[in-house]
């Protein structure tokens, strides 16, 4: 579907647009929509003299297709999160319940601990066995209230769905239908937020380029000195060669001169790299792009839609019966009821 | 030398900005609209070399941008670039007969930026 930047480099180069001839190429350009090879932009650029027409419907048709699957996608990934708080308050009810396990360990513990200080204790060893006897109720006990309460948790758990379910057939949850919550108004803070957030760490990056710019202006000043440096002492080491510390300085201050102009390159590396990182950003604006290209097959769905259930004669509302005939309602009147309800109010 | 960057994302207008300050322009070479109306005023003020704009933009996108400046104003004979994500063939062409001198689809690098500034400047 789209094009190369060699591709449009040949089609730059050949297009001479000519709009006379263009109507006999249509069916070409339009049964030639996907993507192009170099020797189909040669080909194209040869042609281009009469090329005039669009592939717009079967882009279009393609696209919609595309963006009703991500929309598909997107309305999946809207799920998660409230998955993840479901998770969530089941993994808080589970600590809950680690704390009561916690709390009942540290009865264990304490119920050991006696029972240890009472075997200390001379002459208390003959009641061991009514001591353990009490050990093995207590933890008779325990087990009864840990079952006990695994029942409640799950009771909880079962409550806590039922909940769910009822919000959600009751239109409370996930989200109740406002102007933060609406789809294309969320998809437009997302867009916005990501736009807010890639300025910011362009600006992070403009900063550490502007810091080895900074360091690198400090390091050529380093080297000018070492330079100088190595003149000076070349000049004493050939005056006076029989100086070893002359000599010794000289060969240090080289290898100086190495590690300066190694961290400048390594410098130079890094902004590269820095460089690179900005060009990708890019994809901040492509994917910003797609998101506005979503938002707007939402906006033709949500047109379409009122379109289609729009009661254009403006009819007055009509009360609407609550039970009918044949409703599988449990709350309806039976007919003796009915005349027994009747009578009580006409007495 | 004086650039117009066009694009109504800032990111995109900064990389952009980036790219050209690589081949050696200055910040003051170049000015930043965020669509074709501020383009447009821009254009009205001051005297540019180069433009580069993205298509899709608010208010007035990149191609009623470049038909208006093919048509009327100061910089009918003014080298355009459309730098956007429309990589269609039917869009590049649309481009091209509206006027654009050269075309980028994002993702770009500074070099392919370098190689169509040198194209239209030469």
């Amino acid at each position: 579907m789209s094009m190369s930047q060699e591709e449009i480099e040949s089609l730059m180069n050949g297009l001479d647009i000519e709009e006379d001839n263009s109507s006999s190429q249509v069916t070409t350009e339009q049964t030639n929509t996907g993507t192009m090879s170099e020797d189909d932009i040669n080909s194209l650029i040869a042609e281009t003299e009469e090329i005039v027409s669009s592939t717009d419907d079967v882009n279009n048709e393609e696209s919609v297709d595309e963006l009703l699957n991500g929309l598909e996608e997107l309305s999946n990934e809207e799920q998660k999160p409230e998955d993840a708080n479901i998770d969530d308050i089941i993994k808080e009810l589970d600590t809950d319940e680690n704390t009561v396990d916690v709390v009942e360990n540290n009865e264990a513990v304490s119920n050991e601990n006696i029972d240890e200080l009472l075997a200390s204790i001379d002459g208390i060893q003959d009641n061991e066995a009514v001591e353990n006897k009490k050990e093995v109720d207590t933890s008779a006990n325990l087990d009864i209230d840990s079952l006990a309460s695994e029942i409640a948790s799950s009771s909880n758990d079962e409550e806590h769905a039922e909940d769910i379910d009822h919000k959600i057939n009751s239109g409370v949850f996930p989200l109740p239908v406002e102007e933060d919550t609406k789809v294309v108004n969320q998809l437009n803070a997302v867009a916005n937020d990501s736009e807010e957030k890639a300025s910011k760490i362009f600006d992070v990056l403009s900063n550490i380029l502007d810091y080895n710019t900074n360091i690198q202006n400090d390091v050529q000043q380093l080297a000018q000195f070492n330079q100088h440096q190595i003149a000076m002492l070349s000049s004493l080491s050939s005056k006076f060669p029989n100086i070893e510390a002359f000599k010794q300085n000289l060969s240090q201050a080289q290898s100086m001169g190495a590690h300066i102009q190694d961290v400048n390159e390594k410098i130079d590396i890094g902004n590269t790299e820095i460089f690179q990182a900005m060009e990708l950003m890019q994809y901040h604006d492509i994917n910003r792009q797609k998101i506005e290209r979503v938002m707007s097959v939402i906006r033709k769905l949500s047109t379409y839609l009122n379109n289609l259930f729009e009661d254009e004669e403006n009819r007055p509302e009509v009360a609407v019966a609550k039970h009918i005939h044949g409703d599988n309602t449990t709350d309806l009147v039976a007919d003796d009821d009915l005349e027994a309800l009747i009578a009580e109010f006409n007495n | 030398m004086k650039i117009l960057i066009v694009d109504d994302s800032s990111t995109m207008r900064r990389i952009i900005g980036n790219v050209v300050m690589q081949l050696g322009f200055t910040k003051e070479d170049f000015d930043e609209a965020e669509d074709g109306v501020k383009a447009w005023k821009l254009l009205g003020e001051s005297q540019y070399d180069i433009i580069l704009t993205d298509w899709n933009m608010p208010n007035m996108n990149g191609l009623e941008l470049v038909k208006k400046v093919r048509a009327e104003g100061n910089h009918m004979k003014v080298p355009i670039i459309m730098i956007t994500t429309e990589g269609g063939k039917s869009e590049v062409i649309t481009a091209l007969k509206a006027g654009v001198n050269n075309y980028i689809v994002k993702p770009f690098n500074a070099q392919v930026l370098k190689e169509k500034l040198d194209g239209v400047l030469k």
